[in-house]
Parts: structure tokens; sequence; C-alpha cells
């Protein structure tokens, strides 16, 4: 008989560090990622805190934020990790776990008039399958 | 003779005169160009994921083709593909697993010989500013110029090394070139809300409102980019402004096309395709 060894939030650690490789916990919480975000006025949690949400594996609270959804990776935070951890990355890993398993993608594109294709195929691709 | 990728969204928005304006900046310049006999859309963003491949593949298709045709470079004008057709060539030319993997999607090898060219990167090191300040036909003089650069042609700083990432200076040097006294303002190089353009106008128009006020107080008369993306942002969030305060949005190619009377030294000799 096979018992799981590993708990559901160590299963979600994993899946994230497959999706991008990258550790989290590396992140020494030096607040740079947030302190240059351009959106942070439309987030509930700040870059550095999810990243902190993640290495403490509380992902159900990361998953019901809006942080995921309102970053628009523009790289400045992982041009300027000192860790080098990509935190546009983990984003990106955590957005494409829910979409991958968690159902939908969680936003619709409202006003495709107009708009460049350029921000359309790109919204499709971040937030959406 | 460089390969020249087009992109979907330039092409789409031929209204917006960005390929013509460039087009006969390169064929003033001296510089040659064709079109790639055929391409895809790049796939407009990056995947960061490391564990899906597909989207990689019609920017390898790309890459592949500049090779098989015997190009010199592969040419983008928008920022978007820039980027994307970069970063791909960069993973294949670095990532062993990820090369593999496309390799057996695609049937084929990919050399990784391609380099991947901006505009701006081709008027800094195979025309120069000093080419660029002989052919002005009429000097910019008076202009106040924002230029704006936008994240995707500056980011990753250590994949893209095209400029420095927090202080760029190269659209500075070519507006100075053109006569024009560049203005600097803190914010050129902060994001403009990207593709919340489409899902969060709220999002893309408060950043890029910011921009744009931003270049207006530091006494900017126009601003000027290199990405489709970001000069619809810069553009549609001033929608609710007057007429008077707003502060026109324009590609970097337009003052160029300008300054060098490139309309009419294009028009006595047709331009390439
Ligand atoms: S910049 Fe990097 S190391 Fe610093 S808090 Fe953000 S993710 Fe952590
Ligand atoms: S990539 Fe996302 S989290 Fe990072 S600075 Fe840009 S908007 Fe903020």
């Amino acid at each position: 008989m096979r018992f799981p060894t590993k708990t559901a939030s160590i299963k979600e650690q994993q899946e994230l560090a497959d999706i991008i490789q990258k550790n989290v916990k590396d992140c020494y919480q030096c607040l740079k990622c947030s302190a240059g975000c351009p959106l942070t006025e439309h987030m509930d949690y700040y870059p550095h805190q999810v990243m902190l949400l993640a290495k403490m594996d509380l992902y159900e609270k990361i998953f019901n934020s809006k942080t995921l959804w309102v970053c628009a990776s523009c790289l400045a935070c992982s041009s300027r990790c000192p860790r080098d951890l990509e935190p546009a990355k983990v984003m990106e890993g955590l957005r494409t776990m829910i979409i991958r398993k968690r159902g939908e993608g969680n936003v619709e594109v409202v006003n495709p008039k107009g708009v460049p294709r350029q921000a359309l195929i790109s919204s499709m691709r971040k937030l959406r399958r | 003779m460089l390969g020249y990728y087009p992109g979907c969204t330039v092409r789409a928005h031929q209204n917006e005169n960005f390929e013509k304006e460039a087009l006969a900046i390169l064929k003033v310049l001296g510089i040659s160009v064709e079109e790639l006999s055929e391409w895809e859309c790049c796939g407009a963003i990056y995947p960061l994921t490391n564990d899906e491949y597909v989207p990689l593949l019609s920017s390898v298709r790309a890459l592949k083709r500049t090779e098989e045709e015997k190009k010199e470079g592969l040419l983008t004008l928008c920022s978007a593909c820039y980027h994307v057709l970069k970063r791909v060539n960069h993973r294949m030319n670095n990532d062993k697993e990820a090369k593999r993997r496309v390799e057996n999607y695609l049937d084929d090898k990919y050399e990784g010989t391609t380099k991947v060219l901006h505009l701006i990167e081709v008027l800094r090191d195979q025309v120069g500013y000093k080419k660029i300040k002989e052919h002005v036909a009429s000097s910019l003089e008076g202009e106040k110029i924002a230029t704006y650069y936008g994240c995707l042609f500056l980011r990753p700083e250590k994949e893209m090394e095209l400029l420095d990432a927090e202080n760029p200076g190269v659209m500075e040097e070519i507006v100075k070139a053109l006569g024009a006294e560049p203005v600097i303002y803190p914010y050129r190089t902060d994001c403009c809300g990207a593709y919340h353009a489409s899902d969060k106008e709220e999002v893309s128009n408060g950043a890029s409102l910011k921009i744009v006020m931003s270049a207006k107080k530091a006494g900017a008369t126009q601003l000027v980019t290199a990405c489709p993306l970001c000069k619809h942002n810069l553009e549609h969030c001033q929608k609710d402004l007057q007429d008077e305060q707003k502060l026109p949005v324009h590609f970097i190619t337009a003052p160029i096309y300008e300054a060098l009377g490139a309309e009419k030294k294009a028009d006595e000799q047709p331009l390439a395709n």
C-alpha cells in the first residue's frame, strides 16, 4: 500500500517550481519588486507579498487575490530582483496554475474594438485559455 | 540585406504609417531590407512558463527563415515583436531542452545564427547619429520631444542587452540629431499598462496618463515611442482631455521622416516591397 507523502501545499509548491523553474524561498523580501511596480495601486497583495505568501504555502490566498490579474508582465520587477527570481515569472506561474487546473482565467476581454491586436493576443495568452 | 519582419499589429494598422515611414527612412539612409518570404505572428508576448513550447514555434520559424534566406539579421519595428523574437532566439541558443522540443515539433533544425534587430538599433549601430544628422533636410529646432521606451524594448535587461533599462538614451540621441530637444522625464521606462487596454482599461489608462502628464510637465510638445500598443495606450488615456490639453503621440519614425524629408526622397524612388 502506498501512502501519499506530499501534502497539498507541497504539491502546489512543486507545481509552481515545475512551471517556472524558480524557488520562491530564495526571496529575501527586499521589496525591490514592489517598490518599482507601476500597478500596485490596483493590487491587493504587492509583488513581494505574493512571494511571501508563496513561501509560506498560502496558495489559496494568492489564488483569490486580484494581483495576478493586474500584473501587466512589464518585467520591471524581474529586471531588478537581486535574487533573479523574476517575480513576473512567478506571477505567470501562479496564473497558469489557476488557468490550467482551476478552470478559467478570471477576466473577460471587454473592449476588443479599436484595441491593437497585440493587446488582444497578449491578454488572451496571459489571462485565458 | 536585412530580413524584415513587419509583425501583425504594424501591418494591421497601416493608417498609422509606422511601416511606411520606417521603410522610407531606411531607404534614405541607405539600409536595404527585404520582407521575409513568409512569416506569422510572433505570439505578441513571450511565454514566461518553462514548460510550454508551442508559443515559441512561430518565432522560431521566422528566425529559421531568416537563416535560410541568408539575411544579415531580422529587422523589426514593433518593440513587442523585437522582444519576443529576441527572447525566443536567446532561449533557443541557451536552453537545450527547449531547442530539442521545438525542433522536434518543427521536425527541422535551427542553427541559431540569426540576429534580431530593432529599427532603433539599426539607426544607432549601422547608420549612426552623425549620418542621420547629415541627412536632415529641415531641422526640428524648437520641438521638445519626450521619448517613451516602455517595457518590452528594455527588459529583461540581461536578455535584451540593447539599452540601459534604467536610463536609456538612444531615442534622445536620435531626437538631438534631428535638431529637436529631447525631454527627460521620470516615467519614460515605466509600463503603460500594456494588454490591460483590452480587459482592464482603468489600469492601462491610469498608468499611461501618469506618463503623459509627467512628459507634459517636463515641457514636451510631443511624445514618441516604438511600440504600437504603447502608442495606443498613451493616446487613449487622453480621450477625456480637452484638445488643447492633449499631448500628441507619434511613432519615433514620424519626426525622423519629417526631418529627413523622407516623403519627397522616397517618392523619387519606389520603396522596397
Ligand atoms: S525583488 Fe526579488 S528578492 Fe526582493 S522582495 Fe522582490 S522577489 Fe524578493
Ligand atoms: S511585471 Fe507585474 S509585478 Fe512586476 S513590476 Fe510589472 S506589473 Fe508589477
